[in-house]
């Protein structure tokens, strides 16, 4: 029996966990009004927690909606945001030396470029109503960076990632949102749970971009182009969760100590969510 | 057996052919027959349809979760490779509850939904801190900073390293929870997902009070002691256990 003897937070503030605004509501809707957190100091906390859940989802929504300003600064930034966009805040601390600002996905402080496509594609699933903060990421261009050089041989493109990046198919897995490259996909890479967890805001703005994606993600990929039996392998798009910009599927990634190529399962439920919308809804007739 | 003139025949009956005869007046026969090379030929491809990926997606859903990774590299069949992950359980419960919502998927889909829903809620209330169902280490007392936590993988050897618990499993298990509470109302002990629900809702509520830690919590200068209410809840927590 192991017992607790102490707990750290990171003081980092992510997009991605506002899937905690979607519980919360389903949670109000499911037994009502409530009060969660302790009305006295218990265990590691010298205040009362109790909130209210209305009072949970709305400090939790301000501040991406009103945001909070860097250190040094009384000018508050959004990060979830076309104009002043970042992967996350870190905040102050008492304990440790932090940097109190927004950062970006990679580099410390405020030095970096980038931003990740997943981390953003959640938060806009739990705040569809930021469509401007959608219609800023489709707009991306392709970076030249990451394109196919002309007469690449077909085996050598599949061997690949390369090719040319389609925001409105799906967001890539990093995202260049500063700097000399901004606005351009920041990787070689589709990440397919985007397109499930964007649906919601594509339906109503970009349904043809959605359609397309449905239709390419509905075609098995070779994942090798070459004169050996390997050649027969194909793959799904949306259970590899992630592909070349040229929808290759050769790839592997370090899974469990090892270099695999894999079945994303969570990936593949978060795409399934794409097939809640249209176009290319259908009703399939019971079979029982 | 052959005769002089190089046909084969039955010995029982000198009127009926072999397959080996048939097979080689067959290819004679055949000799003058050509094919004509197409001029812009084609790779071969299945007429594709969504339903095909979407049944793909499904099967993998149901099939693996609460798994988070089969392995493909040899081309054979799928193996579930490393821990069970709450976040793979909690976005596929979501994933089946939106299907049998919907209402637009056959039968025996809804019906396999919403037995693999119970599955996993009942495998995500195992890995949950305090939960109606908690055994061993996962029992908690309710004011520990850990009440109400999913763990990733449902390790148990606490008092091992540090663990890291993160809000968006937190949230996502509690909404996983809520999901199961009303869709599966015809599992008699239901009542036991809105509880988890509870808990993982007090987790996320105290990850969201940083400012109002004893030690250790978030301040508006650089470790200074003005307490600051971000507002929202905090990426992760490290928890640290020690043998009772």
């Amino acid at each position: 029996m192991a017992d607790l003897i102490s707990t750290t937070f990171d003081h980092k503030f992510y997009p991605g966990d506002m899937v905690g605004l979607t519980f919360l509501t389903a949670l109000q809707a499911a037994e009502g009004a409530a009060t969660y957190g302790n009305t006295t100091a218990v265990g590691e906390f010298a205040q009362a927690t109790d909130a209210t859940n209305a009072t949970m989802r709305s400090e939790a929504t301000a501040f991406w909606t009103t945001g909070v300003p860097d250190a040094g600064s009384t000018t508050a930034k959004t990060g979830l945001s076309s104009t002043t966009p970042f992967e996350f805040f870190e905040a102050f601390r008492s304990s440790a030396a932090a940097a109190g600002t927004w950062r970006y996905a990679d580099g410390a402080g405020q030095t970096g470029t980038t931003v990740t496509g997943l981390n953003w594609a959640k938060g806009l699933r739990a705040l569809p109503t930021f469509t401007g903060v959608w219609d800023y990421l489709v707009a991306f261009t392709s970076n030249s960076t990451y394109e196919t050089a002309d007469d690449t041989a077909p085996q050598a493109v599949a061997a690949a990632l390369t090719g040319t990046y389609d925001p409105t198919l799906a967001l890539a897995t990093t995202l260049i949102v500063s700097g000399t490259n901004a606005s351009k996909n920041g990787s070689s890479r589709y990440d397919w749970a985007t397109t499930g967890l964007m649906a919601e805001i594509q339906t109503t703005r970009g349904a043809s971009g959605l359609g397309n994606a449905k239709a390419e993600v509905a075609r098995p990929r070779r994942r090798y182009v070459d004169p050996t039996p390997r050649a027969s392998r194909t793959d799904w798009l949306g259970l590899r969760g992630q592909s070349g910009l040229d929808f290759q599927v050769s790839f592997t990634d370090t899974v469990e100590g090892a270099s695999r190529q894999v079945i994303d399962v969570l990936r593949a439920a978060m795409l399934m969510n794409a097939y809640r919308y249209t176009p290319q809804t259908w009703n399939l007739p019971d079979l029982t | 057996m052959k005769k002089a003139d190089g046909l084969y025949y039955c010995p029982d009956d000198k009127h009926l052919r072999p397959a080996i005869e048939l097979d080689r007046l067959n290819a004679v026969s055949m000799a003058n027959i050509r094919v004509l090379p197409r001029k812009d030929p084609q790779e071969s491809v299945n007429v594709n349809i969504y339903q095909d990926v979407e049944a793909e997606l499904f099967k993998a859903v149901v099939q693996f979760a609460p798994y988070r990774y089969a392995d493909i590299t040899g081309g054979g069949n799928p193996a579930t490779v490393g821990t069970r992950s709450v976040l793979t359980a909690a976005e596929s419960i979501r994933a089946l509850y939106n299907i049998v919502t919907e209402n637009k998927r056959p039968l025996t889909w809804r019906t396999q939904a919403k037995s693999i829903m119970e599955t996993l809620a009942d495998w995500l209330l195992t890995a949950q801190f305090g939960s109606p169902t908690a055994t061993g280490d996962y029992v908690q007392a309710s004011t520990t900073m850990v009440y109400g936590a999913f763990f990733h993988d449902g390790t148990t050897a606490f008092d091992v390293a540090p663990i890291t618990i993160y809000s968006e499993e937190v949230a996502a298990g509690g909404l996983a929870m809520i999901l199961a509470y009303v869709t599966l109302t015809t599992v008699l002990s239901r009542g036991k997902y809105l509880t988890g629900a509870r808990n993982a809702a007090t987790c996320l509520r105290r990850m969201q009070c940083g400012d109002k830690r004893t030690a250790r919590y978030t301040t508006k200068s650089d470790q200074g002691t003005d307490r600051y209410h971000v507002g929202m809840w905090t990426y992760s927590m490290t928890a640290t256990f020690g043998v009772a």
